[in-house]
């Protein structure tokens, strides 16, 4: 295994939002390494907690919002000791990050190039030409064609697809250590989404760059990340390399998402969604929280030990009672 | 009909007005205000300087002269042509409109989006702040303004700024919660942006189109205002000429028959004001999507 320190630790990280109405722990004790050249994909439905721990990681978590407990490591550096200004240095220039919907993540009224190069002389302290120039070499890296000209053209005037392209391109120009992807092929369509993802691959292999993948998309996690966490009602219930947690899940909540996925077989069959919703994060519940969903559920997952994720494997942990000692529970 | 289309998509900002522009001219009403505007603009600002002043000196031997071919508008009680006191009066209630409409917007803005950024505790201060400034009446202000100094036209300006500049910062605060939340502010911040950077690059740009038509309405309000004031002898200087003052010194004129002292400044304020209101509706219309289907 690898022996380098990682490059990002979180370890126990709790995040909530603090409301009149009470506290929601929307990020419940979540621990995870990442090393450098690896992706690691966070998956879970709306409301798992996905994006408030990706906010978390950079420090953008707004009131009432606010990182409770736990370490964020980057780079031997805690991160949650850093002040305002220091973030902003580690934001885009350590950090990079790019988000679900393309097109309104640019400016609708600047240029690609004016806000590419505005980004590179703030944070690399480049003159005009030298931004420009590198600007054209990031969107060529990213595989647009005709740089020159999509520089010169709106978000709007360009697809989604380019505009995610773009919206890399401008993340990775400022040589981040690590790359923030949040949904970042859930409003493209299939073609760009393939795409995305061939771009994705060909960036850790020339760039060695490491990602947080977040995502519902199972798919794009599978054939990118190389370990899989699964989170639900803020903590993660299962986390593992991907082809184990994807091939043979062992918790019910990710197989139950994995039952959901939609496959383009002969016979077309009604997809099993699961019934009920995620819990409302306000209350302590003791036990297992999934359990009200899962139909696997007993007494023993009352218990108060019941979500704490549990080893089943070297390097494979889950959450779930009935997963303990045995190849196959369900 | 692409033009059409394209407007539909909201663009916010420099371009929406750019773009709105051929649209806002194809709008009969505010084209119609736009050129009313621009000839009052014109004469007033240039009138003066182009007539000559010979005209404004008192003159006993022609008081209420009515409207003729020699002094188009008649003449006033001093016997000064009408027609030449409008437009200097025009001259001074439009730049004190204007000016007291620009510092509002100043001064709006900056507190409008310090309240749109600052969530939470801060954001509540200013905004309860504003609502309690809000139900002081204007009149009031007015009145406790008089104990300070002399009438000038630099406190009627202030007057005007401070009774005008809230609803400007009602909207931008608005604007900027809603800019705030929108994805490219987030990538901007998750990029390093820093607050500087993002009020002028992203939220003041993006908040342009509505704040164009606030302050092209808030002229108009504004100008009002101070034919009121000027009315009420609470305005600029008596020696100075308004509409309002030229309204206010001309009531008892009605009395002896010539009523064209009033009616003429009347008549202005009301062109103006019209004018300058088709102007911000046509704005309306031509940037703003939802309200296109009216014309």
């Amino acid at each position: 295994m690898n022996t380098h320190p990682p490059l990002l630790s979180v370890s126990n990280l709790k995040s909530g939002y603090f409301t009149r109405h009470g506290t929601i722990s929307a990020v419940d004790g979540v621990s995870f390494d990442l090393h450098r050249g690896h992706m690691v994909g966070i998956v879970g439905e709306s409301g798992s907690g996905k994006s408030t721990l990706a906010l978390s990681l950079l420090g953008l978590l707004e009131r009432p919002g606010r990182v409770v407990e736990g370490e964020i490591r980057f780079a031997g550096k805690n991160l949650r000791a850093l002040n305002e200004k220091e973030w902003r240095a580690v934001r885009g220039r350590r950090i990079g990050m790019i988000f679900q919907s393309p097109e309104s993540s640019f400016n609708p009224l600047a240029t690609l190039g004016q806000q590419m190069c505005e980004a590179l002389m703030t944070h690399q302290g480049l003159s005009q030409a030298s931004a420009r120039e590198k600007a054209e070499r990031a969107l060529a890296m990213v595989g647009m064609p005709q740089p020159k000209e999509i520089l010169k053209s709106h978000a709007f005037e360009l697809s989604g697809g380019m505009c995610q392209r773009a919206a890399l391109g401008l993340a990775l120009s400022l040589n981040p250590a690590l790359l923030l992807a949040d949904e970042p092929t859930a409003s493209l369509d299939v073609l760009a989404r393939e795409e995305m993802i061939g771009l994705f691959k060909e960036m850790k292999k020339r760039l060695n760059l490491s990602m947080v993948i977040i995502s519902h998309d199972l798919g794009l996690i599978g054939k990118l990340a190389e370990r899989t966490l699964v989170m639900y009602a803020g903590k993660i219930v299962e986390a593992g390399p991907t082809w184990q947690v994807l091939g043979t899940p062992r918790h019910p909540y990710t197989r139950g998402l994995l039952a959901c996925q939609p496959c383009l077989d002969l016979e077309p069959q009604p997809i099993p969604a699961m019934t009920g919703v995620p819990p409302s994060l306000g209350k302590q519940v003791t036990g297992c929280r999934f359990a009200p969903r899962c139909r696997w559920a007993g007494s023993r997952c009352m218990s108060d030990d019941a979500f704490q994720l549990r080893p089943v494997l070297a390097n494979h942990h889950v959450a779930c009672v009935k997963s303990e000692g045995r190849d196959d529970v369900f | 009909m692409e033009d059409d289309v394209r407007m539909v998509v909201r663009l916010p900002g420099v371009i929406q007005l750019i773009r709105a522009m051929p649209l806002f001219f194809r709008h009969r009403l505010a084209r119609a205000g736009f050129w009313v505007l621009a000839v009052i603009a014109v004469l007033s600002l240039f009138g003066p300087l182009w007539f000559g002043n010979d005209a404004l000196t008192p003159d006993a031997s022609r008081i209420y002269s009515p409207p003729s071919a020699g002094h188009l508008l008649g003449t006033d009680q001093l016997g000064r042509d009408l027609f030449l006191r409008i437009l200097e009066g025009g001259r001074v209630s439009l730049l004190t409109g204007l000016a007291a409409t620009l510092l509002a917007t100043f001064f709006g803005c900056l507190y409008g989006i310090a309240s749109g950024m600052a969530r939470g505790w801060l954001d509540r201060i200013l905004m309860g702040f504003l609502d309690a400034l809000i139900s002081i009446p204007v009149i009031l202000l007015v009145i406790v303004s008089q104990a300070f100094g002399e009438s000038s036209l630099l406190k009627v300006t202030l007057v005007i700024a401070l009774a005008s500049w809230m609803g400007t910062a009602r909207m931008m605060r608005t604007e900027c919660r809603t800019l705030m939340e929108a994805d490219f502010i987030k990538a901007a911040i998750a990029g390093g942006a820093s607050s500087i950077r993002l009020v002028f690059r992203h939220l003041l740009p993006n908040a342009l189109a509505p704040l164009v038509v606030v302050v092209t309405v808030g002229v108009g309000q504004a100008i009002l205002l101070e034919s009121t004031l000027s009315f009420l002898n609470l305005g600029v200087p008596a020696t100075v000429a308004s509409w309002g003052n030229l309204l206010g010194n001309g009531m008892s004129s009605v009395l002896s028959g010539a009523w064209w002292v009033v009616l003429f400044p009347g008549l202005s304020i009301v062109l103006t004001v019209l004018a300058i209101n088709l102007i911000g509706d046509g704005l309306r219309d031509t940037i703003d999507p939802k309200h296109r289907s009216q014309y």
